[in-house]
C-alpha cells in the first residue's frame, strides 16, 4: 500500500478502534487529569501522523507502529496537565507564603474580616493562573499549544497592566520568568526583606485587578 | 456503652456540627472566588486550584483564621446555662427558671 491519501485514510480508519480503546484505558487511570475527548483529540494527530508516516516496507505491522504514536500524543497531553497543575500548586504555595500575615489584624467588624478574606482568595487564585501561565509559556514548545490557556494569559496581562511598575515587574519575573525572589531583589538593588513586601504587595494589588472578559 | 465514654462522645459530636458550618462557609467562599476565573482557564486546571484554594482555607494556619473570623455566627436561640457534661441544662438553672428557691 502506498502513501496516497486514500491509504493514509484507510489506517486512519483502521486505527480508531484501537485510538478508542486506548483513550478509555489512559483516561481510567487519568480521569482527574484530563477529559477522554481530549485523549481522543491528541491521540488522533498520533495515529494520522503513524498513518502517513508508515513504510510497510518495514515489516512492522501498521497498529503497532500507530500504537507507538498514539501512546506517545495520549501521554503528552497528560503530562502537560500534571506540569500546569503542579505549576499552579507551586505558585499556589509561594503566594500563601507571602501572604503570611494576612491574619494579623485581630479586631475587625465581620464585614471586614469577610473583605479581607475575599482579598486574600483572589491574591492566591491570581498568583496560581500567574503560575499556569508561566510554566506554559516556558514549555510551550514541550507542552504544545496553549490556545486553552488564552483567555487567561489575556487577563493576565490586562491585570499587570494596572500595576506599579515596581509590582508588576515582581510578578512578571517570579511567576512567569521564574526567576527567584532573591535574585530579583539583588538585581533591584532592594533587600530580601524589601523584594518580599512587594512580592505580597503585587499579589493583593493582582488579586484585585484580576478580572474575567468582558462578556 | 461504657456510661464514662458519654461526655467525650457529646464533645467530639458539637464539633462536628460545627465543622459541617465552616465546610459550607468554605465551599461558598470557593465558589464565588472561582466565579471569577471560571471563563478563563481549561475546566481541569480550575480545578486544580479550586482544591488547592479549599485546602488552605480548611488547613493553612492562615486561611483557616481568616475563615473562622470572617465566617457567619448563628446566634444561640436562647440564653441560659450549660451543664459541664453537656446536657442541655443544669438542674440549678431549671430550678432557677421554675422560681423556686436554690
Amino acid at each position: 500500500m502506498s502513501n496516497d491519501s486514500e491509504a493514509i485514510e484507510l489506517r486512519i480508519s483502521d486505527g480508531l478502534p484501537l485510538l478508542d480503546r486506548h483513550a478509555r484505558q489512559l483516561h481510567r487511570r487519568y480521569a482527574d487529569l484530563v477529559e477522554r475527548e481530549e485523549l481522543v483529540s491528541h491521540g488522533y494527530i498520533g495515529l494520522r501522523r503513524a498513518a502517513e508516516r508508515f513504510d510497510p516496507e518495514r515489516g512492522i505491522p501498521f497498529l503497532r507502529y500507530a500504537w507507538y504514536r498514539i501512546d506517545g500524543e495520549m501521554m503528552r497531553a497528560i503530562q502537560k496537565r500534571i506540569a500546569l497543575a503542579s505549576a499552579a500548586r507551586e505558585a499556589g504555595r509561594q503566594a500563601v507564603t507571602a501572604l503570611d500575615d494576612s491574619a494579623d489584624v485581630l479586631r475587625d467588624d465581620e464585614k471586614r474580616h469577610r473583605r479581607r478574606l475575599q482579598d486574600y482568595c483572589h491574591a492566591v487564585v491570581s498568583a496560581m493562573v500567574a503560575g499556569v501561565v508561566g510554566e506554559a509559556t516556558a514549555r510551550a514548545s514541550e507542552l504544545g499549544v496553549t490556545s486553552d490557556l488564552q483567555p487567561a494569559i489575556d487577563a493576565l496581562h490586562r491585570a499587570l497592566a494596572t500595576l506599579d511598575p515596581e509590582l508588576r515587574a515582581v510578578v512578571e519575573r517570579h511567576y512567569l520568568q521564574r526567576e527567584p525572589l532573591r535574585d530579583i531583589g539583588e538585581s533591584m538593588g532592594v533587600s530580601y526583606a524589601t523584594v518580599r513586601r512587594r512580592h505580597q504587595a503585587a499579589l493583593e494589588a493582582l488579586g484585585e485587578a484580576f478580572q474575567p472578559p468582558e462578556p | 456503652m461504657d456510661e464514662s465514654n458519654e461526655p467525650a462522645e457529646r464533645e467530639v459530636f458539637a464539633s462536628r456540627e460545627e465543622f459541617a458550618s465552616r465546610e459550607e462557609f468554605v465551599s461558598r467562599t470557593v465558589e464565588e472566588t472561582m466565579a471569577r476565573y471560571a471563563a478563563l482557564l481549561p475546566e481541569d486546571i480550575a480545578l486544580e486550584i479550586r482544591g488547592f484554594l479549599e485546602d488552605v482555607l480548611t488547613t493553612h494556619p492562615v486561611g483557616a483564621t481568616l475563615v473562622e473570623r470572617a465566617r457567619p455566627r448563628v446566634a444561640p436561640e436562647r440564653s441560659g446555662e450549660v451543664a459541664k457534661d453537656g446536657s442541655e441544662e443544669s438542674e440549678e438553672g431549671v430550678v432557677r427558671r421554675r422560681g423556686g428557691a436554690g
